[in-house]
């Protein structure tokens, strides 16, 4: 042992001395010999793409956030005309402290954001609902028959005559619940959005939207007037808005990781270099996303996070080799060259399993993921340059401080001077895990936390689990503005619509109808279903209202005629001008996967029994239709996308190491913080969405990294004929060191996270700490466990194979 | 038998199927028909628009809505789905025993339990009242011929055998053998408009019929034949009740009620100061020797007399629309309506008759 670490040093070192400048691959001499040229193209390539980077916008588009593929979008986007104002309605309940709103101000405050707010842009004016819109009607019962006309009488002045009409014309019209308030404290502008502006032709922004909402807000909420707003507008407004906070949990993160990699350096100049060069492979990536067309959606705005992340690991890892031979008393450039040499490879392919774990997530067909996925896998792409390339070459001109060179050899100098096995007391602990003992131990541990992980994680859900948005924190302010919409008004904030084509004009046949009604009652049976309307509910009412308004007549009428009659009642959104197009919206009591699979499952099950050319029962649209869709996708997604993650891992692992044994020790750690990860999903109730399936991808992308660094080096003694436990020991000195700073610098930065006011970030937060710093574990721990059982040193012959790595050649 | 088959096929094209002249009755209809399917089984049953409430004995029933009746033995406090053969809306409940009662509804559909309401068999549907023969009388030539789509609407029975139901368009249905025959016989009102009929009640041993248009019968032989009764308003009753024999209370439209103490003869109009129809009406235990009523509104009112009817108050709850209400056996009292049903407490004894009081016409 004690022989195996004294040559190991000593043949850096003899290598430090014979170093020939015409060795080395191609690529090396390419970039090293134009140092000066390679380091004035990234200067300017800086410039130009930091001046792009100016130009990114900000956006959440609702379309690029579907699944559009699925059946269901695919049935949405057929009938999306008929459909107007389902799926993203913005909600605007104008409420009064007063004990009810039949007062004239009351009325001219609501009369005045209802004009102006149906100017705004994106508007679906004519789907636009509240009492001041001549849209709403009532219909009422007389001695006579059927009567009809706007809710908001003709005139209105505001008299308490007028405001006593006004009353009873709501209280016939069934907007009760809908669009206002059963305590008559609040009425509700409801207002379907398009996602490309009508007027101008342009997509719809959310953030302008947001702040006309809540400057709309500051004028107008008073004493008396308390205004909630509600809708994914909202949600996407309210995100981008938070995104700032992003930005400042950002610095914070990389503060942290820069205070870290100080402490660790005590090198100004080398700690800065990374930080920088991190920092440039950020700013060409937030140049080359509006170049190449995308905009940031408040699910990539992660990206640039991770690439910085993943750029100071790798940075870390090339800092700390030249550091090191620097110590041995290499020239700067030699060192820095020596390490590119050794480390290029291991990045290379660490940069690529992360760029393909990535761009696997693109098998998830939900273009916003996709743009996620894109954009990390270019960020990954820029960090080989900016982070395997340009740092080297920046350090080859500056060099480190002398003291931190030396600083950084400490613990294989200080075995050097005592002449003994005195080896660093963490670094021999984690060695330990080479023995037999401590080895199974290891192994068996992690056996029962994978069964147990396992068994934890069946439990996992799709979709989300919580009320309100899930993407912000339940006492943020949009969240306490839908538990008050939902807990006055009968229309919960998640509709899931059924549509119903029909031939042209026979939308109203009775046996259509009794088709619509018993998929109606199907589903009104279901727990998770709070109530539904149709225009069987219609028919039903305008049956009473033909008999002078008596429940006894609640029933769906077998008269043709009379049915008939009452179509010009139904609610818009419920039947179309030309008859051919029936909907029912389902409103559920939350949005919970296993609520909406009822649901899907309901429809599904009705249409193939009682589809026909009469009449068919599409699922989905509406925000619930949407999500199930959603939810669908991620599932099949999810199982589909780990499989890929690993297999790409694999493969690479395997093209690094050419050795199956070496893919199952840097492979089964992974895994073990998969199952795992998913469990504390389970525990934190988190369920996989849109927003956290990407960080299970990108757990494994990252994580390969530490073993690809750790085991190349081991591997690399072990080819020179090693123990094991002295290939690790060394592997550890120089990259496991790394590999712990960076796990505990990402993992603290991440972990800040979950500070924030943004609930899936603070998930996401929690969730990659985890990850980041169990696969820092399973790379220490694990590995070199598994690699007790799985590893041995190679014959002396074959050792002196060509390898890259030093102590090779000096074997 | 001609015409039963042509009754037939007047539905199945109103259903929208291509008529199959010959074959059995069931199998024409759509199997979604509400008469071809079970009420369906639901935990939210007692939470669906139910119409009617009554007692049988000391258990609650009601029924509405795609046929769903539902019965409770603790006094409202928790129900359970009775099994019923069909999913029309039911309209109208009574029992005339603890065990043995009918329920009524759409599609011309009569139901009998013996088993206090738990399960409930098909005696009688729209397709069979329209082959039935008018018996009732000399019925105007041009009167309309039943419908089997047509309701009825609510159902008497004096005895286990004795009852009839009554419908729309003046249709009124009549059995002496426990319903399983019934006769058809309209013309025993005289309805010549044809006016439909919304309760049928008796107040001691008259037996009074009310209905659209101010409609007001009276039968004193049991049914056999009925007498017009001036009415004092010309809108539509929905319902009637009787505090005590010969003292009446009708009710219906935009808040018209009215009380008449001497069998219809004269009428005092009730002001209970609501604007909304009155859609149902129950007793109440008799305290004092003056019985109570109740009386709820399609605007989700709950009114009050302790004066046998004469005077109303309106209770401070406001409950979703209302339509049938009945009292408990522990003093308190249940409504159903929209949402389905909802027990409450009665006001104290104490503020008897301070709403409305009944003016002299």
């Amino acid at each position: 042992m004690k022989h195996d670490i004294h040559r190991a040093g000593a043949s850096a070192s003899d290598e430090v001395t014979r170093f020939d400048a015409r060795a080395g691959s191609s690529i090396e001499r390419l970039f090293f010999n134009n140092r000066l040229w390679v380091i004035v193209l990234c200067a300017l390539l800086t410039a130009v793409l930091g001046w792009q980077a100016l130009s990114l916008q900000l956006a959440a588009s609702f379309e690029r956030m579907l699944p559009s593929n699925h059946s269901y979008i695919e049935n949405m986007r057929a009938y999306g005309k008929q459909l107007a104002g389902s799926g993203n309605v913005l909600r605007i309940v104008v409420a009064t402290e007063r004990d009810s709103i039949f007062y004239p101000e009351y009325m001219e405050t609501l009369r005045r954001i209802n004009d102006e707010v149906y100017l705004y842009p994106g508007v679906d004016r004519s789907f636009v609902k509240s009492i001041w819109m001549s849209a709403v009607r009532w219909v009422g019962v007389t001695e006579e028959g059927l009567e009809g006309g706007e809710v908001m009488p003709p005139g209105f002045d505001g008299s308490p005559d007028m405001m006593a009409q006004l009353r009873k014309n709501i209280e016939r019209s069934g907007q009760i619940g809908q669009i206002v308030a059963a305590d008559f404290k609040s009425t509700v502008i409801q207002m379907p959005l398009l996602d490309v502006d009508f007027d101008s032709g342009k997509p719809l922004d959310y953030l302008d939207m947001n702040r006309r909402l809540e400057d709309l807000r500051a004028r107008h909420a008073s004493e008396d007037v308390r205004i909630y707003i509600t809708g994914f507008a909202k949600v996407s407004g309210d995100l981008m808005a938070g995104m700032q906070q992003i930005i400042g949990f950002f610095a914070v993160a990389l503060g942290i990781c820069t205070a870290v990699l100080f402490w660790y350096t005590r090198c100004v100049r080398s700690t800065a270099l990374v930080v920088l060069c991190s920092v440039v492979a950020v700013v060409w990536l937030l140049g080359l996303l509006p170049l190449l067309g995308f905009e940031l959606n408040p699910y990539s705005i992660l990206v640039p996070f991770l690439v910085f992340a993943i750029g100071m690991s790798h940075g870390a890892q090339k800092m700390n080799g030249i550091m090191q031979d620097i110590g041995r008393g290499a020239p700067k450039l030699v060192a820095a060259r020596l390490t590119f040499r050794r480390l290029f490879l291991a990045g290379l392919t660490a940069l690529l399993a992360d760029a393909v774990g990535f761009a696997v997530l693109m098998v998830i067909d939900i273009p916003v993921i996709k743009d996620l996925a894109l954009a990390a896998s270019l960020g990954v792409g820029v960090l080989i340059f900016t982070n395997l390339v340009l740092l080297p070459i920046l350090l080859s001109y500056t060099g480190v401080s002398a003291a931190a060179a030396v600083r950084s050899l400490r613990a294989e100098a200080a075995n050097d001077e005592s002449g003994q096995a005195v080896k660093h007391p963490f670094w021999a602990f984690l060695d330990l895990f080479t023995e037999r003992r401590y080895a199974t131990v290891a192994v068996v541990v992690a056996a029962l936390l994978g069964v147990a992980g396992l068994v934890v994680s069946f439990e996992l859900k799709v979709g989300d689990l919580e009320a309100g948005a899930p993407e912000l924190r339940p006492d943020s302010r949009y969240n306490l503005d839908n538990a008050y919409v939902v807990s006055r008004y009968a229309a919960s904030s998640d509709v899931y619509t059924v549509m119903i084509p029909t031939p042209k004009g026979r939308c109203s046949e009775y046996a259509t109808l009794l088709r619509v009604n018993a998929l109606e009652s199907q589903l009104r049976a279901l727990p998770g279903v709070e109530s539904t309307l149709s225009f069987v509910g219609t028919a039903k009412n305008g049956l009473v209202g033909f008999a002078e308004g008596n429940p006894k007549w609640y029933e769906l009428s077998r008269d043709q005629a009379s049915i008939n009659s009452v179509a010009q009642y139904a609610p818009r959104e419920t039947l179309d001008a030309q008859c051919s197009f029936l909907t029912i919206q389902t409103f559920l009591k939350d949005h919970k996967a296993d609520t909406l699979l009822s649901v899907s499952a309901v429809v599904e099950a009705f249409g193939r029994k009682y589809d026909s050319e009469a009449a068919r029962f599409l699922p989905a649209a509406g925000n619930a239709g949407i999500e199930a869709a959603t939810n669908d996708v991620v599932r099949q997604a999810n199982r589909q996308m780990l499989a890929l993650v690993y297999a790409a891992v694999v493969l690479l692992c395997f093209v690094t190491f050419r050795s199956w044994r070496a893919v199952v020790c840097a492979v089964l750690p992974l895994m073990l913080t998969s199952v795992l990860c998913e469990a504390l999903m389970v525990w934190l109730d988190i369920g996989v969405k849109v927003a956290t399936l990407p960080v299970v991808a990108l757990g494994v992308g990252i994580g390969v990294d530490y073993a690809l660094y750790v085991l190349t080096v081991t591997l690399a003694g072990l080819r020179a004929g090693d123990s094991l436990s002295g290939a690790y020991y060394r592997s550890l000195l120089f990259t496991g060191k790394v590999v712990v700073l960076t796990g505990v610098t990402l993992g603290i930065a991440v972990a800040t996270w979950a500070f924030s006011p943004i609930r899936f970030q603070a998930d996401m937060g929690i969730l990659l700490a985890f990850m980041f710093l169990w696969n820092m574990l399973g790379a220490l721990i694990l590995l070199p466990a598994l690699g007790h059982f799985l590893l041995r040193p190679a014959p002396a012959t074959q050792a002196a194979g060509a390898d890259p790595l030093p102590q090779a050649r000096a074997a | 038998m001609a015409n039963r088959l042509g009754a037939t096929c007047a539905l199945t094209i109103a259903v929208g199927l291509a008529c199959a002249a010959l074959g059995s009755f069931a199998v024409d209809l759509d199997p979604l028909d509400p008469l071809a399917q079970p009420s369906a089984q639901s935990a939210s049953a007692p939470a669906a628009f139910l119409v009617a409430a009554t007692r049988a004995g000391d258990r609650l029933v009601a029924a509405g809505e795609a046929g769903v009746i539902v019965y409770s033995d603790d006094n409202g406090r928790s129900w359970k789905q009775a099994r019923v053969p069909v999913s029309v809306s039911i309209t109208g409940l009574h029992f005339a025993t603890p065990t043995q009662g009918w329920a009524v509804g759409h599609s011309g559909v009569v139901l009998a339990s013996g088993d206090g309401g738990q399960s409930w068999t098909l005696q009688l549907d729209g397709n069979r009242i329209a082959a039935l023969p008018e018996t009732g009388g000399e019925v105007a030539a041009d009167a309309p011929p039943a419908n089997p789509g047509d309701p009825l609407l609510d159902v008497y029975f004096s005895d286990p055998l004795h009852g009839h139901a009554v419908g729309a368009f003046g249709l009124l249905l009549s059995t002496a053998d426990g319903g399983r025959t019934w006769v058809r016989r309209n013309g025993a009102l005289p309805n010549p408009e044809g006016r439909h009929l919304y309760a049928i009640r008796p107040s001691g041993d008259a037996l009074y019929v009310v209905g659209e248009s101010g409609s007001i019968f009276v039968s004193h032989d049991h049914g056999t034949s009925f007498a017009r009764v001036e009415s004092p308003y010309e809108g539509s009753f929905f319902g009637l009740a009787s505090p005590r024999p010969g003292e009446l209370l009708v009710f219906g439209l935009r808040g018209n009620a009215f009380h008449s103490a001497d069998g219809g003869a004269h009428w005092s109009r009730i002001d209970a100061g609501t604007g909304a129809s009155w859609t149902g009406a129950a007793l109440l235990a008799a305290e004092g020797g003056q019985p109570g009523v109740l009386m709820v509104s399609q605007s989700g009112e709950v009114a009050v007399s302790r004066d046998g009817g004469r005077s109303f108050s309106v209770m401070d709850q406001r409950l979703p629309s209302l339509s049938g209400v009945v009292a408990t056996a522990d003093g308190r009292a249940l409504a159903t309506g929209v949402l389905g049903v909802k027990a409450f407490d009665l006001p104290a004894h104490a503020g008897q008759g301070e709403g409305g009081q009944g003016k002299g016409s």
